[in-house]
């Protein structure tokens, strides 16, 4: 039955592909002839972004649709513009009616700069805001040697989610992508964060909650990021959060949850359900300095005192129990309490 | 206030209200729902060591085992049975008994009974078991035992099914508090769960309104430095097939999550607003 049925889907998978080709090479010819014209790897993959947005928005067939496909058009189309062109430069293309940037924080490894911004540069991003603090001569060169890059240092060590935060605050981009400096990403993936909050949802989070195994396995703070989501009637988001990278944040959800609020993840996470943002998952990246960030002592105490702000935020919208009212108990007879 | 916004299976409080109301003007009804009937046996001048706390709706079929169970725990023991809201004669079985009964024509709501059992309370230990479940009173001695070595809480090791990917609600609230207060050594073990025994001085630094919201007692006992420690496991998820038949009917899970943020609420108005946590070096003063 289901076979069957995808034959056909396929069929008309591989035509439209094919017609989203030999768009891409009609657009690229024309492009090269245009004045717009710049042989610059930036100005092709630009180009080729800008090209494969305005087709997909106005005449490929719009909105939705499964991100597989769009992703598999998007390079069917980009693969033929450069062939029209005559240049190639590698980029996965995500078609974009707004503007889009990502945020690192850079830890002091320039090799993982190197390969984060590496993902980074084949995407459609306006711009890239590194933030660095106590950087070498070797991580500035880095930073600086994309094309898109804005960077940020600071003189002393900053907590990475305040440099978050202050990272969001340079760029008016309408999607923000905010990935770890420590670790690079396929592009693939990425790409899904930004179309996700670009089509449906402002806040695309990462999807840990598969890897996290059995419940009585995980860490303590998963404990917490689960039991906020759950008091919150959004039990859907099991484990996930904005506490883990990557993930991305339409300008809205900045906008609702206040940018300065970046700096406890948890609390932006609780005032982005409050605020009734649309959250959604936007990939699943296994990220290995969460990990890391569980064990420690201090992590942990840390992220303990983070959702004691979030429900208190909660709290001061929603009253001491959120939504979980209590209308059976007979308090009356119990005289005093200890408040 | 917050209640008012909840999900209220079965009765709607507004239809209790009315209730409420038609009785009042029925006759002095109130009082005697303030002031319970209080039936004690002749005490022969002795006071007793263990207090056995059992709060009674309907649960005729398992009562009389439970409350038999209930005496034997230490030789010194006094039983409070807490009859409320019960029409299937319940109250005659806890009487025949021989415990010391206090009755409510109404239901008092999910563990209002815990607080005013424990309000009449005599014993140096008070032992906290439901009527529904029979366990035995050598297991029962175990959290008498565990106090009169010293636990200020004894607390059933019972954490709840947890080889599982998405928890009860109940599992989940249960153990993120315990992280949350910094006991995961705890896990899922909590005063929310029978049975579990309370020192003298627990029940005198709690206060016993307190036991009818128990995550909240949970979160005293802890935050007052009480010692809190989990005694032996006894399965109360697989004693219970009865309970497992209410919970689909009508669900305590909203009413229990509800409970642990009450008792976040309360640790948050006694530290500061991070719950005693210290911020680390988080620069917040950078991003405006």
């Amino acid at each position: 039955m289901n076979k069957r049925r995808s034959i056909p889907n396929q069929i008309h998978l591989k035509n439209v592909l094919l017609r989203d080709r030999s768009t891409g090479v009609k657009d690229g010819i024309n492009w090269r002839k245009s004045e717009a014209f710049n042989d610059s790897p930036g100005q092709l993959q630009e180009a080729a972004h800008k090209n494969w947005s305005q087709y997909f928005h106005r005449r490929a067939g719009g909105k939705g649709g499964d991100w597989k496909v769009i992703l598999q058009r998007g390079k069917s189309y980009t693969s033929g513009f450069m062939k029209g062109v005559g240049l190639y430069s590698k980029i996965i293309p995500v078609p974009l009616r707004n503007t889009a940037s990502a945020v690192v924080c850079a830890c002091n490894r320039a090799i993982d700069l190197q390969s984060v911004l590496k993902k980074l540069s084949i995407l459609p991003l306006k711009e890239i805001v590194v933030v660095l603090h106590n950087a070498s001569d070797e991580m500035f060169t880095i930073a600086r040697n994309y094309k898109n890059t804005v960077v940020v240092h600071f003189p002393e060590a900053v907590d990475p989610d305040v440099e978050r935060s202050l990272g969001a605050k340079l760029t008016s981009a309408n999607t923000l992508l905010f990935v770890d400096g420590e670790q690079a990403v396929d592009a693939n993936i990425l790409a899904r964060f930004i179309w996700e909050c670009e089509s449906r949802v402002d806040i695309a989070l990462n999807d840990i909650s598969t890897r996290l195994g059995l419940f009585y396995q995980r860490a303590g703070i998963e404990r917490f990021h689960e039991f906020l989501n759950r008091s919150l009637n959004r039990k859907d988001l099991k484990a996930n959060s904005l506490s883990s990278l990557p993930f991305a944040l339409s300008r809205h959800a900045l906008d609702t949850m206040g940018i300065s609020n970046l700096a406890v993840p948890a609390k932006a996470h609780a005032m982005a359900i409050l605020g009734g943002l649309r959250i959604g998952i936007g990939g699943a990246v296994k990220s290995s300095s969460h990990y890391e960030r569980s064990a420690s002592n201090e992590k942990w105490r840390r992220a303990a005192g983070d959702h004691i702000e979030a429900w208190r935020e909660a709290m001061t919208a929603q009253g001491s129990r959120l939504n979980f009212a209590d209308s059976t108990r007979n308090r009356s007879v119990l005289g005093e309490w200890e408040r | 206030m917050a209640n008012k916004f909840g999900k209220h299976r079965g009765r709607s409080p507004l239809s209790g209200r009315s209730k409420i109301a038609r009785r009042l003007s029925k006759g002095k009804q109130k009082f005697k729902e303030e002031s319970p009937n209080i039936d004690s046996p002749n005490e022969q001048g002795s006071f007793p060591f263990v207090s056995v706390i059992v709060p009674v709706m309907n649960e005729r079929k398992t009562l009389r085992r439970v409350l038999s169970e209930a005496s034997r725990v230490h030789p010194q023991t006094e039983v409070i049975v807490v009859v409320n809201g019960s029409t299937d004669g319940s109250l005659e079985i806890a009487r025949k008994s021989g415990a010391k009964v206090l009755m409510y024509e109404h239901p008092l709501g999910h563990d209002v009974g815990r607080s005013i059992g424990a309000r009449e309370a005599q014993g140096n230990i008070l032992l906290f078991i439901d009527a529904d479940m029979v366990i035995p009173a050598a297991t029962l001695r175990a959290f008498v035992d565990a106090v009169t070595q010293g636990a200020d809480v004894a607390l059933n090791d019972y954490s709840g099914p947890v080889k599982k990917f998405t928890v009860h609600g109940v599992v989940l609230a249960k153990h993120a508090l315990n992280q949350l207060l910094g006991r995961p050594d705890l896990e899922g073990s909590s005063i929310t769960a029978v049975p579990h025994a309370l020192s003298r001085k627990a029940l005198d630094i709690i206060g016993t309104s307190a036991l009818s919201v128990p995550p909240l007692a949970h979160t005293m006992a802890i935050c007052k430095g009480l010692n809190v420690r989990r005694v032996i496991h006894v399965n109360v998820g697989q004693l219970n097939p009865m309970r497992l038949k209410r919970e689909r009917k009508h669900s305590l899970t909203p009413l229990i999550m509800g409970d642990h943020l009450e008792a976040i609420q309360w640790w948050l108005r006694k530290t500061d607003s991070r719950g005693g946590y210290e911020d680390g070096d988080r620069q917040r003063w950078m991003v405006r």
